[in-house]
């Protein structure tokens, strides 16, 4: 029997029977998630997902009733109107939004979200993109509401959320269609004038009538006019828009090739004399489109996964009716509790905030005591303990206690808020580099109007009826088009290659800084360390008892039979090596000190030293206050656990290789002690601690300034997000928070920092694929430039020409997508 | 050669044609998502029916 849930390929946890009938077959599932959502796929005759899907699917989320029914209710909060009007598109009595679908892993799912819910009844259309995950549904309200149908896709687990494209993408949906358009006008135009233009080449050769070459010259005028008109827009647009700013850019020649061969060409239709560069003009428009469109493309589909990370969250709060700022009802202990949307919270509402939850609002503690995690703001992953009268933070997460809270002000003006416009600022601000190729272009673009203007002056001396042509001959064979596929192309295939490795590249500049950077700077927790702790030794202190012997294995499953009750941060690594057939009963969490319960029949207690000890029994035995928890019974210690944030496994290498050719600096807001002995142990070069989010900002300003250094940023905490605008390039790690990964130019999806040495290996390779490109559209022009101003190329020899050196490079550009 | 002045209009009616219908597909949305199409066939849209001929059909042989 094999080991792994048949849905989600993960192992099972021993102790854990559970199956499900899938065409005719007992298939073993890992968690009762799974389980259900198996069954609801089987009870669909959805069982061809499996056949067909070529990926595994998403664990199952293994919520109990409880969460479940407070998971509802927020998916309930949706359809009220207020929030809805931010998403929803309305039409007669019909509503349509559009929702990111967490958990699409490939064209499968897709086919089994549309299957599972076009039998819902009052839905109109569902369209579910599988390379976007998102899905476009519209219903009719009056029979459906938006929480059904949130709740349907859940039910064959996926998570789905309201979402809204921003303006960005709204166009960027625009500009693709249109691109399609003039590729598809050009592309097939092109053919038609390639198709002719082969009979004109004969026809030179064998000998064709006047007035059938004359025919043939007009067709291919005619088809061409699209081509130039609609088709090369774009380079027009740009060529103006960049003369405005008073600079060049390859724009501007690409625009003057085409206008100018174009219009002499019409002219020879016209006057039925010269030559006509028709099909050049087509070919040249069409291979640069390409160009563009693929770079666009690639651009375009980085903006969509990142803009998928900004789901529109409905922070929800749990507020308590309040009248004249005192509890109603709270001498008969049952407060009246309300859910709703944190935005409509304002200053002085009382909210209730259960372990577990995201706290919504900057506010006051009133009562409760409880350990907070401030991760989302510091970094730091160890809680800090609150107690009343201390301040709470919004998007800050509440662990293991029952506070009340009053808010102090709004969440457009929380601290969280701050911080994101902080970031939003200094991104404005950004430093950047002068790119390669527009410095190229500059020169270029000279030498060539340049030698035209001296060319047409020569001939027009000495043999003006053909001064014309000989011009023109050097415009249309000295194309830029090698040249302007040589950047777009190589940066196209090096995202690709990126993409494909898990690195996604967000801002195009990044190929071209990368190489040249010689510092990193590191954020300290979450990004060198996973941020996530882990058992890292257990002491066992006695191995047997009245009941028996104990080994160290059994000693874990006892502890996280316990601990999976408790939210704490140190409770999650035991997770592991959880063993069902371990009994609980009568657990209880203790707030900020740890787990009491019964575990096959014996009682237990887990916790810190300072709690499950005596003051005498502590300093009898100071080691075990050093110990992350203490496992105890009939008062005696069994165990002690030391658990640490975890390094990641390739940090050391990756900072080794870096300290070869950069300086690597580590900027955290943890203690300076702890960043120290991380800094000692990765040998990083220089560490500063205790940062805010702007000091941050500082010392990296103070680098860039004093050492005229060039600093890429890696993090992945809303406290990076001010730094990650003042650095060159700023990479976010995918298990960082969104506000990081959308302020971020580069995402690590794949969590690896050992991606940064191929982002670096990647880039450097990209720099000499473009270099080589320039290098070889220079040799070229340098070539045929002498010979178009002596007046030897004919537009057979500029065409082939053209095409050879633009192939060249566009194959060139390909090698980058090689491993 | 005078045949080209029939054919050469026929050619460039078609494509007309040709970048209509492009224009159309483009402004339908099929070119939004080029992965799920691809998988479309694969799927049977009327598999429950098929499923339960089969099943009687298998019966039938079993008797």
């Amino acid at each position: 029997m094999p080991n792994t849930c048949f849905h989600c390929d993960e192992p099972i946890p021993q102790g854990i029977k559970l199956f499900v009938n899938i065409s005719q077959k007992q298939q073993p599932m890992c968690c009762i998630g799974c389980q259900a959502v198996a069954q609801t796929i089987v009870d669909n005759n959805l069982t061809q997902y499996y056949q067909f899907r070529t990926e595994p699917a998403h664990k199952g989320s293994d919520l109990v009733p409880e969460q479940l029914q407070t998971q509802l209710k927020k998916n309930k909060l949706l359809d009220e109107a207020v929030l809805q009007s931010e998403f929803i598109y309305q039409e007669n009595g019909s509503k349509e939004a559009i929702l990111t679908i967490d958990g699409i892993s490939c064209a499968a799912c897709a086919w089994l979200i549309e299957m599972q819910l076009s039998k819902l009844k009052g839905l109109l259309s569902i369209s579910v993109n599988a390379t976007t995950q998102r899905a476009t549904v519209k219903w009719q309200d009056d029979i459906i509401q938006l929480s059904e149908i949130l709740n349907a896709i859940e039910n064959i687990g996926y998570q789905a959320l309201p979402f809204k494209a921003n303006e960005i993408e709204l166009r960027n949906k625009v500009i693709s269609k249109v691109f399609i358009k003039r590729l598809g006008i050009s592309g097939i135009l092109m053919m038609q004038i390639m198709m002719i233009a082969i009979g004109l080449y004969f026809g030179a050769f064998s000998g064709m009538a006047e007035h059938n070459k004359v025919y043939m010259r007009w067709v291919s005028f005619i088809l061409a006019i699209p081509i130039v008109s609609y088709g090369a827009y774009p380079f027009y647009v740009g060529a103006i828009n960049t003369l405005k700013l008073k600079r060049l850019s390859m724009d501007v020649p690409v625009s003057i090739a085409i206008i100018l061969a174009f219009s002499a060409s019409a002219w020879a239709t016209v006057t039925e004399q010269g030559e006509v560069y028709f099909e050049s003009v087509s070919m040249f428009t069409f291979l640069l489109l390409i160009g563009k469109f693929l770079e666009f493309r690639a651009r375009s589909h980085a903006a969509q996964v990142s803009a998928n990370l900004l789901k529109l969250m409905p922070m929800t709060a749990t507020k308590i009716a309040t009248k004249g700022g005192e509890l109603i009802g709270l001498r008969d202990n049952a407060p009246e509790e309300t859910l709703i949307a944190a935005k409509q919270l304002v200053a002085g509402d009382i909210v209730l905030i259960k372990p577990g939850e995201v706290i919504p609002a900057d506010g006051l503690i009133i009562s409760g005591h409880s350990q907070i995690n401030e991760a989302m703001l510091t970094g730091e992953q160890t809680p800090v303990a609150k107690a009343p009268n201390d301040n709470v933070f919004a998007g800050t997460i509440n662990s293991d206690g029952n506070l009340t809270v009053r808010v102090k002000q709004p969440s457009n003006q929380s601290f969280l808020s701050q911080l994101i416009r902080l970031s939003e600022q200094s991104q404005a601000h950004k430093p950047k580099l002068a790119q390669f190729s527009d410095t190229v272009a500059q020169y270029f673009v000279a030498i060539i109007l340049v030698t035209a203007i001296g060319t047409a002056i020569y001939w027009q001396l000495h043999l003006p009826e053909e001064a014309f042509w000989i011009t023109l001959s050097v415009l249309v064979a000295t194309c830029p088009c090698a040249l302007s596929l040589a950047t777009p192309t190589a940066l196209t295939c090096a995202t690709t290659r990126l993409n494909n490795d898990g690195i996604m590249i967000k801002s195009a500049h990044v190929m071209e800084t990368m190489p040249n950077i010689n510092c990193f700077a590191f954020d300290k927790t979450g990004t060198l360390t996973t941020g996530e702790f882990s058992i890292a030794e257990v002491d066992m202190i006695i191995n047997s008892d009245s009941q028996g012997k104990y080994s160290s294995q059994e000693v874990l499953a006892i502890a996280s039979a316990l601990e999976s009750f408790s939210e704490h941060p140190l409770a999650k690594p035991f997770t592991l090596h959880r063993d069902f057939t371990y009994k609980t009963d009568a657990v209880s969490v203790q707030s900020g000190r740890g787990v009491i319960g019964t575990v096959n029949g014996k009682d237990y207690k887990i916790g810190k030293a300072s709690w499950l000890l005596s003051a005498k029994e502590q300093a009898k035995q100071p080691s075990y206050l050093n110990a992350s928890c203490l496992l105890v019974t009939e008062n005696k210690v069994i165990a002690a656990f030391y658990l640490v944030d975890k390094i990641r496994t390739d940090a050391k290498a990756l900072i080794n290789t870096l300290n070869n050719n950069h300086l690597t600096i580590m900027l955290s807001g943890d203690n300076q002690f702890a960043c120290e002995k991380l800094a000692n142990q990765l040998s990083i070069a220089q560490c500063y601690g205790n940062l805010s989010a702007t000091d941050k900002m500082a010392v990296l300003k103070q680098q860039q300034c004093s050492k005229d250094a060039t600093v890429a940023m890696i993090g992945d905490g809303v406290n990076d997000s001010p730094v990650f605008g003042a650095a060159h390039v700023s990479i976010a790690m995918g298990c960082g928070t969104d506000i990081a990964k959308s302020g971020a130019d580069v995402i690590l999806l794949n969590n690896k920092l050992s991606s940064i040495n191929t982002l670096i290996r990647i880039s450097e390779k990209t720099k000499r694929i473009i270099f080589q490109n320039y290098l070889w559209a220079f040799g070229y022009n340098a070539i045929v430039l002498p010979l178009a101003v002596s007046g030897f190329i004919t537009p057979y020899l500029a065409v082939i020409g053209m095409s050879a050196s633009s192939i060249l490079v566009i194959s060139n550009s390909l090698r980058l997508l090689k491993k | 050669m005078s045949i080209i002045y029939i054919l050469i209009p026929i050619a460039v009616l078609l494509t007309v044609l040709g970048i209509y219908l492009f224009f159309w597909a483009v402004k339908t949305e099929q070119f939004d998502d080029l992965e799920k199409q691809g998988m479309s066939i694969l799927f049977d849209d009327e598999h429950e029916k098929k499923d339960d001929k089969k099943n009687t059909s298998n019966k039938n042989n079993n008797e």
